[in-house]
């Protein structure tokens, strides 16, 4: 006897339910590293008022600075991580205050053409240093946890738990403390915060650090679930602008909606449409939003 | 123009200079096989491209130890083409051109091949190559551009027959989105409906992604007895450190230049296990590849791969046309003897020891290479047979070899 037709309509059926959740966990974990770029990268374009193309190339920094304190000193990964996010801030910040804060440019479309030279310069230091080849960090494959449908290894819970903390973290930071309410009165009116007396330079340090530490944090993660190589934030600028656009720039609450919708309508699609479009899918859906809500998913109508 | 003394005297000097040292080049010339050995050192290929380079350099030792061919001492000229078709023909040139060499042999790369073709073509050398390309068959060489490799347009037909012979009845595809994988894609159903076999699903992917998970489940997901990937090493790593860490099992076939040491090392001896390795293999029962396995395990403690055989049997033939072309180096000369010498009927033999006194003594001699029989068709390709290996502890292990003959081609 073989299975009756209501059978194979309940088996047809939790395969596709099984289907969907893998790809929806599989969209949350790509959601997780756009969310830790397009978050900094939304936030810095509210305040800075520019695009910085060299942001995801700070993911890239941080990856290699871990993989220098990992593989290269023989450190644990936890302390590699650790020193790793502490060496990307030590370049990071520096670099984006001398380019973009202290250079006595302050058009966007300059400081858009600084970004790109900031990013190049990034990269072939990074190649000069460690060379073109793929890099891992010396930690083991791991064998995933399962639950039913759902498989995830202790490095993707590290990821979507260390995304969700350090986003949470950003709320937090934004919504609870003084510098927050200082870099959301930036963001919505420069001139008259400077005028109201608030210590506008020490704000911009405080948001380069917040936006190299998600960044670098990001780039981490990405390099500990694939590889690490100098074109790593490069591959990402689309996705993450992407995101950050989607989630009505400057706003860096819209940025991890953003990332959310990318993720997840990417892998989604793939269920209908071959995968090899399903970059051009996430695009398409983010045209479409935009059409109907030019600020962004979450920007005032 | 009025010159001084001095700069009469200077100018007259340097003059006699160029002519005395071209009066030596023109001497050394008439006395040398120079060959110039044109190998990746550099770049994708550089592996590849060492391994040849060291073989060519001790089998020349060899021949002109024993005195030479037809008492022309083999001189190697080397240049990098560092994988890359620009740098190839700048050595192209100057191997050509400044090195004046009668065969250029080694390019790994098919794009380096075929940029270097229309030189060698031009100076009327011949050419061998290594490269996988359909086009370096159908390439108008006049008859110069040779090939030990064997050509993608056989390799689905490899596939085929390698899963039919391992018992395997449904295969799924999980290929890269540039031509090589897409043309993978379209060739392989057919062939392998041929042999039996039926494919499941057919996936392709983008490299540089964040995630490669959907892909993996989607190719996995009609269970498929076997897996091909078409990709390369660097998304190689990536796409199986997701499968692995996926849990979802699966049996894995691909080419050699994708699990390659560097994937090994890459995804971990652990992860790679039991991957199924489909490439050319070296014609090991020849005595030209226990001679080429001789010489090169005494110089470097490793045995003779399909690409030092390739590197054996390129010097070889290039060495055996100008001895049966008593001494002639012309390129033309070259050209109208290798087929003579490489193709049957004839005395079989394999090292310059065996083959050099039955050429002088005037036999027709049929040279058994160390990468495949060196029997060369029309459009200068050899039939090579197929290694299949399985990685075992991080290594490659042959498990069984395919005979071009045993291909369902058509």
């Amino acid at each position: 006897m073989g299975a009756g037709p209501r059978d194979q309509v309940r088996g047809a059926a939790d395969q596709l339910i099984g289907e969907l959740v893998h790809l929806t966990v599989t969209g949350l974990l790509v959601a997780s590293l756009l969310a830790l770029g397009a978050v900094g990268l939304s936030l810095t374009f509210g305040v800075a008022r520019f695009a910085n193309v060299a942001h995801p190339d700070f993911m890239m920094l941080g990856a290699y600075a871990t993989f220098a304190f990992n593989a290269l000193a023989g450190l644990p990964f936890g302390w590699s991580a650790l020193l790793g996010i502490a060496g990307a801030l030590l370049v990071g910040v520096p670099v984006a205050r001398l380019a973009y804060d202290k250079l006595p440019v302050t058009g966007t479309v300059q400081l858009l053409v600084i970004s790109i030279g900031v990013s190049f310069i990034l990269r072939h230091a990074v190649l000069l240093v460690f060379g073109s080849s793929l890099l891992q960090f010396a930690v083991p494959l791991q064998r995933p946890y399962v639950w039913g449908p759902v498989r995830l290894t202790v490095y993707q819970i590290l990821t979507l738990v260390v995304a969700a903390v350090l986003v949470l973290g950003v709320h937090l930071l934004l919504s609870r403390t003084r510098l927050g309410r200082t870099l959301r009165a930036i963001s919505d009116n420069p001139v008259l915060t400077e005028i109201a007396g608030a210590d506008v330079s020490r704000a911009r340090l405080a948001m380069w650090t917040i936006a190299v530490l998600l960044a670098s944090a990001g780039g981490i993660l990405f390099g500990l679930n694939l590889v690490i190589q100098p074109n790593m934030g490069w591959d990402l600028v689309i996705p993450i602008f992407a995101a950050a656009i989607l989630g009505g720039i400057g706003n860096p609450y819209g940025a991890l909606g953003g990332a959310l919708v990318i993720g997840l309508v990417q892998e989604w699609s793939t269920l209908v449409i071959p995968a090899a479009y399903k970059e051009a899918i996430a695009f398409t859906a983010m045209a479409l939003c935009l059409m109907f809500r030019p600020r962004g998913l979450w920007g005032g109508a | 123009m009025r010159l001084n003394r001095r700069q009469f005297l200077a100018t007259s000097l340097a003059g006699s200079a160029v002519a005395l040292a071209g009066r030596r080049v023109a001497h050394a010339q008439a006395e040398t096989l120079r060959i110039g050995v044109l190998t990746p050192l550099t770049g994708g290929g550089a592996v590849y491209g060492t391994t040849m380079s060291r073989m060519y350099t001790l089998l020349a030792e060899e021949i002109n130890k024993a005195g030479g061919v037809a008492g022309k001492q083999i001189q190697l000229f080397t240049e990098d083409d560092q994988t890359n078709p620009d740098a190839g023909v700048r050595g192209a040139r100057k191997l050509v051109d400044v090195n004046k060499v009668h065969a250029i042999l080694g390019t790994w790369s098919s794009a380096v091949t075929l940029a270097v073709a229309p030189i060698a073509v031009q100076a009327r050398i011949p050419q061998f190559c290594v490269s996988s390309s359909p086009v370096i068959s159908t390439f108008k060489d006049d008859d110069f551009l040779y090939r030990t490799a064997y050509s993608q347009a056989v390799i689905a037909s490899v596939y085929a027959t390698t899963a039919q012979k391992l018992g395997f009845k449904t295969a799924a595809l999980l290929i890269l989105n540039n031509p090589y994988g897409i043309g993978l894609g379209d060739s392989f159903p057919d062939r392998f409906a041929k042999v039996g076999g039926q494919v499941t699903g057919k996936v392709i992917y983008n490299p540089n992604q964040s995630s490669y998970r959907s892909e993996i489940q989607q190719a996995l997901a009609g269970k498929p007895d076997v897996i091909l990937f078409g990709g390369y090493t660097p998304d190689g790593i990536q796409v199986f450190k997701e499968w692995f860490q996926l849990g979802l099992g699966g049996t894995w076939m691909g080419p050699g230049f994708a699990f390659d040491q560097k994937f090994v090392q890459g995804i971990g001896a652990q992860a790679a296990e039991g991957i199924i390795v489909v490439e050319g293999a070296p014609n090991l029962q020849s005595s030209a590849y226990k001679n080429a396995d001789k010489l090169f395990r005494a110089a470097h403690k490793e045995e003779a791969d399909f690409f030092a055989a390739m590197a054996y049997d390129h010097l070889m033939v290039v060495a055996l046309s100008v001895l049966a072309a008593k001494g002639d180096t012309a390129g033309d000369a070259i050209k109208a003897n290798i087929r003579k010498v490489t193709n049957p009927p004839g005395k079989v033999v394999g090292s310059w020891a065996e083959a050099a006194p039955a050429v002088r003594a005037g036999e027709k001699i049929n040279y058994e290479g160390a990468s495949s029989a060196i029997d060369f068709d029309d459009n200068g390709d050899a039939k090579t047979d197929f290694g299949v290996y399985r990685i075992k502890a991080g290594k490659w292990a042959l498990d069984r070899v395919i005979k071009f003959g045993e291909l369902q081609t058509s």
